[in-house]
């Protein structure tokens, strides 16, 4: 099921965000998702237009947003395209997720549900065309097995950070995905308080009959688990896709 | 999105319908903001009929409750923003972003206006 690539071009601004939101899901319902999955691909549009016309345009710099939507065989592809500023996600900081009221702030939410949305998210700058991409794809098609859940972890593991991953980690369980695949890509530091977490996690959900995966390790990341032999104990994929794909397969 | 306000005794309820995105949230940070400028801060928000909402409009939700708990008539007696009828989408989004334990949620409006 394929229709070829849509494309829409509208100015970087507020008032064209709905119409880019009901584009992606349109595009997505008339490439052969279901509801659900178009509204998660409608959301992930939605946040990252958002991005564009708050953050990389302002008042003095005005510009478009081209939007190409495709689905490529089993994946669905957005691409996003500006002239503005360009955007570094590493600037962004990792979610509040567990903090109470009080003092929970509300910054990063975006991306962070961008990357539970989509399987992939990245952002990269075309100097020959002098345009900033984001590029988003999601596993579609071959139904994801019910008890699988990706869980995109940004920042540092350290002790400080450690409660709030198991928390999320063991809601994640509880709510029914009890094969985790923690997508690392965000991560820039492990310390070994942070690999004795994960150590636990993933005995814990053996313990359940599940498992828990990492995948997209950064370099500095990797190297912590080769010098510890950690290697041998976690099942590592290069890519969330690749790790996905794994998992899809072993089911009947 | 579509904003409908009643102000009872205690209670104001704000009905909001539709889609609550960066293109929506001003109309219900404004009206928000309008109460709190009445010296009110009860609200309810009642999410019946709201079909989509993304992380600006979380913003909202958050800062509205934050600045409504700063008004205090007592240890007792404090100000709230509490949610009547959340819909599964809207539900899913806030489990996601761990907003479900964040605010009091209640199946109906009359429940939710008599919790104050």
């Amino acid at each position: 099921m394929s229709t070829g690539p849509a494309e829409l071009k509208l100015p970087g601004v507020l008032e064209s965000l709905s119409e880019l939101c009901a584009f992606a899901y349109q595009t997505a319902l008339d490439n052969g998702l279901n509801e659900h999955t178009a509204w998660e691909i409608e959301l992930a549009v939605d946040e990252a237009a958002t991005n564009i016309i708050q953050h990389a345009y302002s008042e003095a710099q005005h510009g478009d947003v081209r939007l190409v939507c495709q689905r490529v065989g089993n994946q669905f592809i957005i691409q996003l395209y500006d002239r503005g500023v360009p955007f570094d996600p590493d600037t962004v900081p990792p979610p509040d997720l567990v903090s109470s009221i009080d003092t929970r702030e509300a910054g990063g939410l975006g991306l962070y549900l961008m990357g539970r949305m989509m399987d992939d998210v990245r952002f990269s700058f075309n100097p020959d065309t002098g345009e900033n991409e984001l590029r988003m794809s999601k596993h579609v098609g071959t139904r994801l097995p019910e008890d699988v859940r990706v869980v995109p972890v940004q920042g540092r593991i350290d002790a400080t950070a450690a409660p709030a991953l198991a928390t999320i980690v063991r809601e994640t369980a509880d709510a029914g995905g009890r094969r985790i695949i923690l997508d690392l890509s965000g991560v820039t530091f492990l310390s070994s308080s942070g690999l004795r977490i994960l150590l636990m996690l993933a005995r814990e959900l053996k313990a359940s009959n599940g498992e828990l995966r990492l995948c997209a390790l950064q370099p500095a990341v990797a190297e912590v688990f080769a010098l510890t032999g950690f290697t041998q104990i976690f099942t590592i994929h290069r890519t969330r896709e690749e790790a996905l794909a794994a998992l899809t397969s072993t089911t009947e | 999105m579509d904003i409908t306000h009643k102000a009872y005794n205690r209670v104001d309820v704000i009905d909001v319908k539709g889609r609550l995105a960066a293109d929506t949230k001003d109309e219900l940070s404004s009206k928000i903001e309008e109460i709190f400028d009445a010296g009110r801060h009860r609200i309810v928000l009642d999410l019946k009929e709201l079909e989509y909402i993304s992380s600006p409009g979380l913003r909202v939700l958050i800062e509205a409750r934050k600045r409504a708990r700063e008004w205090k008539l007592s240890d007792l007696e404090r100000g709230d923003v509490r949610i009547a009828n959340l819909p599964p989408r809207i539900r899913e989004v806030f489990d996601l972003t761990g907003f479900t334990p964040l605010f009091q949620v209640y199946d109906d409006l009359v429940e939710a206006v008599a919790s104050f």
